[in-house]
């Protein structure tokens, strides 16, 4: 079963073409970070501008590097949420109009779902029950996944996502937008320790995330700083370890209390090197797999909606999809819901 | 799209997608008119209920999806939201199709439905700051040529280009434009009218009226006859090359513009 993977959910418009949920055939991201870089950050206009450029291009560019037609797609799947609401739509209003043109259905993918499937395009695939540490821009989430489709939300960020905070850090150090990375490549070498950034209180919960803390802590630091090379680089490390230090902090005890049998990380900062080695340290002191996507995949991309929507097309059934399919609707701050649960 | 030397006639069968303001709109059209329009005044609604409404349109007259010759689609001026959604829309159905588009000047559009009017001028734009503006006045055709005189395609005459402005800036030109002609009216459509009318009459010009409600707004059976017109002059583009006519920046832009200059003369 061919499916095609939209994505507009923020400044990347992507379309792949994925086989059976697992072979990606084509995945194709065109990216506006040159159109976004001088504001310093995504300008949602800009960005759903660009959508509507790109579409057909990159959806073309996909069909055609997957050697299919559209004629041979069997279903549609496309983000409708979380994201930015105008980009959002543009996706969507797309997606609808392709899937009425050539009878298929259309499947409603949430992004975070979408990012937790990156994890099953390849040839092995994680063993349930997965607990999955989602993290990006604009995520910071431990979601387990008993069977697919079956979602629990463990822990979410109070505040600011870690992604967020590692870009605007970043910004604030001049390094490039956006930020991430060029902060992780620059704490490489730098020490961590010189700087510490202990774990923020939170009340209430034990698992949930602050991350609006220690940025201000980052952002104070720098200013306060002689902003040498070798002090950038030491606040560099010592706050990407303190937010890696974070995000990992309740992560055993909650393999331990649900019985996860995988860990898997997903979502754009799911490439940050620190991030990759500590959870691979964690993983194999509690001797289960971990599973990350390859950095293509990590960040935004149409090959993980596909996945996801073709999952999602074999639990649900395509009978209430083609009814509700064309009302589709987005929404920009989209809850994370399970589908599989009457299953 | 070459009528000579063929028998069988060209069809136009065209579906028109109308969402620049907050009337979500579609119509049927082909080169007998006007087949089925279907409209509703309501915001928020258009994403989720465009694509129902087209189908629920064709199915209504009984043309399938790939029997339509062309798309056509207000290309705004219009809300930058509102205008994605139907080229969104329009581009998947004619990438889907293999069917080209006809971008539809939106004040084509009210000029169109409004040619009765001797006078007409268009504000669009929910914030006062941010509307884009045009007057119009009816040509007066020297020797009758089918109501088609010479100006803009629908008999006007452009007396103030379409041009992104504040309505307090539009308000300025037309006083300038009134003269003594004060006393004849001047008629406002668009989806900022009733603003804009309020306006002018704070500011003691009486001649300010709006339209009668049912012009106010573009219609998607006039947007369609149009993009018939359009079509079957060959002006209809590929799906990819169709995209909107913002007429503004976003406000990111105008502000990191402002700022850059500010900082140039800094240094």
């Amino acid at each position: 079963m061919l499916i095609l993977g939209i994505d507009t959910s923020c400044d990347d418009t992507s379309c792949a073409v994925v086989k059976d949920g697992r072979q990606v055939l084509s995945n194709i991201v065109s990216s506006q970070t040159n159109l976004h870089e001088k504001f310093g950050g995504v300008v949602p206009e800009i960005a759903s501008r660009r959508h509507l450029e790109m579409l057909i291009p990159v959806c073309g560019e996909a069909l055609e590097q997957a050697g299919v037609t559209l004629k041979d797609i069997d279903g549609i799947a496309v983000t409708n949420g979380p994201g930015l609401l105008g980009s959002l739509l543009v996706g969507v209003g797309f997606a609808k109009a392709l899937a009425y043109a050539t009878k298929v259905p259309l499947i409603d993918v949430h992004h975070i779902a979408g990012h937790i499937y990156a994890n099953f395009l390849g040839e092995t695939l994680p063993e349930f029950p997965v607990l999955n540490l989602v993290v990006s821009g604009g995520h910071s989430e431990l979601i387990l996944m008993e069977s697919h489709g079956r979602f629990t939300l463990l822990a979410e960020t109070r505040d600011d996502a870690a992604g967020e905070v590692f870009d605007k850090v970043a910004r604030e150090m001049g390094l490039g937008f956006p930020g991430g990375p060029y902060l992780d490549r620059l704490a490489e070498s730098g020490d961590p320790d010189k700087i510490a950034f202990p774990l923020p209180k939170i009340r209430g919960s034990k698992y949930d995330y602050s991350f609006s803390g220690i940025k201000t802590r980052a952002l104070l630091e720098f200013e306060s700083a002689d902003k040498t090379e070798e002090s950038k680089r030491d606040l560099a490390a010592g706050f990407r370890k303190g937010v890696v230090d974070q995000l990992l902090n309740p992560v055993e005890e909650l393999i331990r209390q649900t019985g996860a049998r995988t860990l898997a990380l997903s979502g754009g900062v799911a490439a940050n090197a620190l991030l990759r080695r500590e959870s691979q340290a964690l993983a194999d002191r509690l001797n289960i797999p971990l599973f990350v996507p390859s950095r293509e995949l990590c960040t935004d991309n149409g090959a993980m909606i596909a996945s996801a929507g073709y999952y999602k097309y074999r639990e649900a059934g395509s009978s209430r999809l083609e009814s509700e399919g064309l009302l589709m609707e987005c929404s920009a701050g989209l809850e994370l819901r399970s589908w599989g649960v009457d299953m | 799209m070459k009528l000579s030397g063929n028998t069988d006639k060209q069809t136009a069968r065209i579906l028109a997608i109308e969402t620049s303001t907050e009337l979500l709109g579609v119509a049927l059209v082909d080169d007998t008119g006007i087949r089925c329009e279907f409209t509703a005044v309501e915001p928020m609604i258009h994403s989720k209920m465009l694509l129902p409404l087209s189908k629920h349109a064709l199915e209504t007259v009984g043309w399938a999806p790939h029997d339509l010759d062309c798309l056509a689609v207000s290309g705004g001026p219009g809300s930058f939201t509102g205008l994605r959604i139907g080229f969104a829309m329009a581009q998947g159905l004619g990438f889907a199709l293999d069917k080209p588009i006809a971008k539809v000047p939106t004040f084509e559009v009210y000029l169109r439905q409004c040619s009765p009017y001797p006078r007409v001028g268009i504000v669009q734009g929910r914030a006062r700051s941010q509307t884009v503006c045009a007057l119009y006045e009816k040509a007066v055709p020297e020797v009758s040529h089918g109501g088609q005189a010479s100006g803009t395609q629908s008999g006007f005459n452009e007396i103030v280009p379409l041009t992104a402005m504040g309505s307090n800036e539009f308000l300025d030109y037309l006083v300038d434009y009134l003269g003594d002609t004060a006393s004849l009216p001047v008629w406002i459509a668009g989806d900022a009218a009733d603003q804009f009318a309020a306006m002018a009459g704070e500011a003691g010009i009486e001649c300010v009226r709006t339209v009668d409600s049912h012009l106010r707004l573009p219609a998607p059976g006039v947007l369609g006859l149009i993009g018939v017109e359009m079509f079957l002059e060959g002006k209809a583009v590929s799906a990819s090359s169709a995209l909107p006519d913002y007429y503004r920046k976003s406000q990111a832009e105008v502000v990191f513009a402002c700022k850059t200059k500010k900082g140039d003369r800094g240094d």
